[in-house]
C-alpha cells in the first residue's frame, strides 16, 4: 500500500518544502518511486527547490478541475532516473479550487504508480492545509527549535489527532544548532520532543549551504558529504523501513518503527 | 535551556491546550465549589480549575484548587 506522507508545521518558514523536495529526492535515490505534491496553491516553491520550474506544462489544480491529464501534471526528475516526480501547484489559483473529491481520485490514480507520496502542506492551518492533511496516512510535523513554531507545532499536533482519518505521527526538528544546545535561551531538541509529546523522526542541522542549493535548484542530499544530507538520508532509509529510528523516545520508538516497519513490508 | 525558558513555554502550551471556553470553565468551578461547600466549608473566590491536554494523544487532566477554611477543619476536629 503506498504511503500517502503529509509534511506539515503550522508556522511558515520553518522548511517544509525543502524538506519534502530533498526526502523525495533520498528516497528516489533509493530507487523508489516517489511523487512530491506542492498543495501551496497559488505560493509554489517546490518546482525551484527541485530545479523543475521549467518542465512545467500544468498543475494540481488543472488535474481536480480535469483540465489536464496526469501524464501533464507530472514531471519526471532526470537525476533521478525519473524516479522522483513533481506535480506542482499552481500560482494564479486559489486553495479552495481543490476540490477534495476529486483530489482523492487523483491520489488513487498516483496510489497505482509511485510508492511514495509525498505531499507539501502550506503553512497555517486553514483551507489548504486541511485539503493537505485529509487523506494523508502519516503526518510528519515540522518544527524548528523556537517557541513560535513549538507553538503551532503544538496546535498542529492537536488538529492531526483529531481528525476523522487517523495519522501516524512524527515530528521533524529542523535547522537545528547542536553547538547551542547548553545555551541558556536555546530549546534542546529533547526538550521539544518531551514538550509536544511526539515521537521524532529526525534532527535536520542549520547549514547555510541549504539556501545555496535551493537557489540553483540542485537538492542538497545530491552532496553525500555534507552532514544534512546524512540526516535527511536516515529520516529517507526510516520512512522506506531501511532503518530503525534512532531518535525518538525511547517509549515511542517501538510502536513508531514497528507500524513503519508494518507499513512498508 | 534555562529554567525561565522552560517555564515560560510550558505554561504558553499549557494554555493553548486548554479545553474549556472561559464560561464553561466559570461554570464548572461554580458547581465544583457548590458540590465541595457540602462538605467543607470553602473559600470559593479562590478556586482554580484547570483542564489541559497533557499530550498530543488526546489524554486531557482536570486540577482543581479548593483552599478550605481553617475554621471549618476546626469545626470538623
Amino acid at each position: 500500500m503506498p504511503n500517502i506522507i503529509v509534511f506539515t508545521s503550522g508556522k511558515g518558514g520553518v522548511g517544509k518544502s525543502t524538506l519534502v523536495a530533498n526526502i523525495g529526492t533520498a528516497i528516489a535515490l533509493y530507487h523508489k518511486k516517489v511523487v512530491i505534491i506542492d498543495m501551496d496553491i497559488g505560493l509554489r516553491n517546490l518546482d525551484m527547490i527541485v530545479g523543475l520550474e521549467r518542465k512545467i506544462k500544468a498543475n494540481i489544480v488543472d488535474l481536480t478541475k480535469g483540465l489536464c491529464s496526469l501524464k501533464d501534471a507530472l514531471v519526471y526528475d532526470a537525476r533521478t532516473k525519473n524516479k522522483l516526480a513533481l506535480i506542482a501547484a499552481s500560482q494564479s489559483d486559489f486553495k479552495k479550487d481543490i476540490n477534495l473529491f476529486k483530489f482523492r481520485a487523483v491520489l488513487s490514480d498516483l496510489e497505482t504508480m509511485f510508492d511514495y507520496i509525498l505531499i507539501d502542506s502550506p503553512a497555517g492551518i486553514e483551507e489548504g492545509f486541511n485539503k493537505s492533511i485529509y487523506y494523508a496516512k502519516k503526518a510528519m510535523v515540522v518544527v524548528n527549535p523556537e517557541i513560535s513554531s513549538i507553538r503551532d507545532a503544538d496546535r498542529v499536533l492537536a488538529l492531526l489527532e483529531n481528525h476523522r482519518i487517523k495519522k501516524e505521527i512524527s515530528l521533524i526538528i529542523n535547522r537545528y544548532r547542536k553547538e547551542l544546545k547548553k545555551k541558556r535561551y536555546y530549546i534542546p531538541s529533547d526538550e521539544i520532543i518531551e514538550l509536544l509529546g511526539a515521537p521524532c523522526i529526525g534532527v535536520i542541522s542549520e547549514d547555510e549551504r541549504v539556501l545555496r542549493q535551493n537557489n540553483s535548484g540542485i537538492p542538497f542530499v545530491y552532496q553525500s558529504n555534507l552532514q544534512i544530507s546524512t540526516e535527511i538520508k536516515e529520516i529517507a532509509e526510516t520512512i522506506i523501513g531501511k532503518k530503525k529510528n534512532r531518535i525518538t523516545k525511547k517509549n515511542q520508538t517501538k510502536s513508531l518503527w514497528d507500524k513503519m516497519k508494518k507499513d512498508s513490508s | 535551556m534555562s529554567s525561565k525558558l522552560s517555564n515560560r513555554l510550558k505554561s504558553i502550551l499549557d494554555e493553548d491546550r486548554k479545553v474549556l471556553s472561559k464560561n464553561s470553565e466559570r461554570d464548572l468551578k461554580k458547581k465544583l465549589a457548590d458540590i465541595m461547600s457540602s462538605y467543607f466549608s470553602i473559600d470559593k473566590r479562590k478556586v482554580r480549575i484547570n483542564i489541559v491536554k497533557t499530550n498530543y494523544q488526546s489524554e486531557y487532566k482536570l486540577t482543581a484548587d479548593m483552599p478550605i477554611k481553617k475554621s471549618a477543619l476546626d469545626k470538623e476536629k
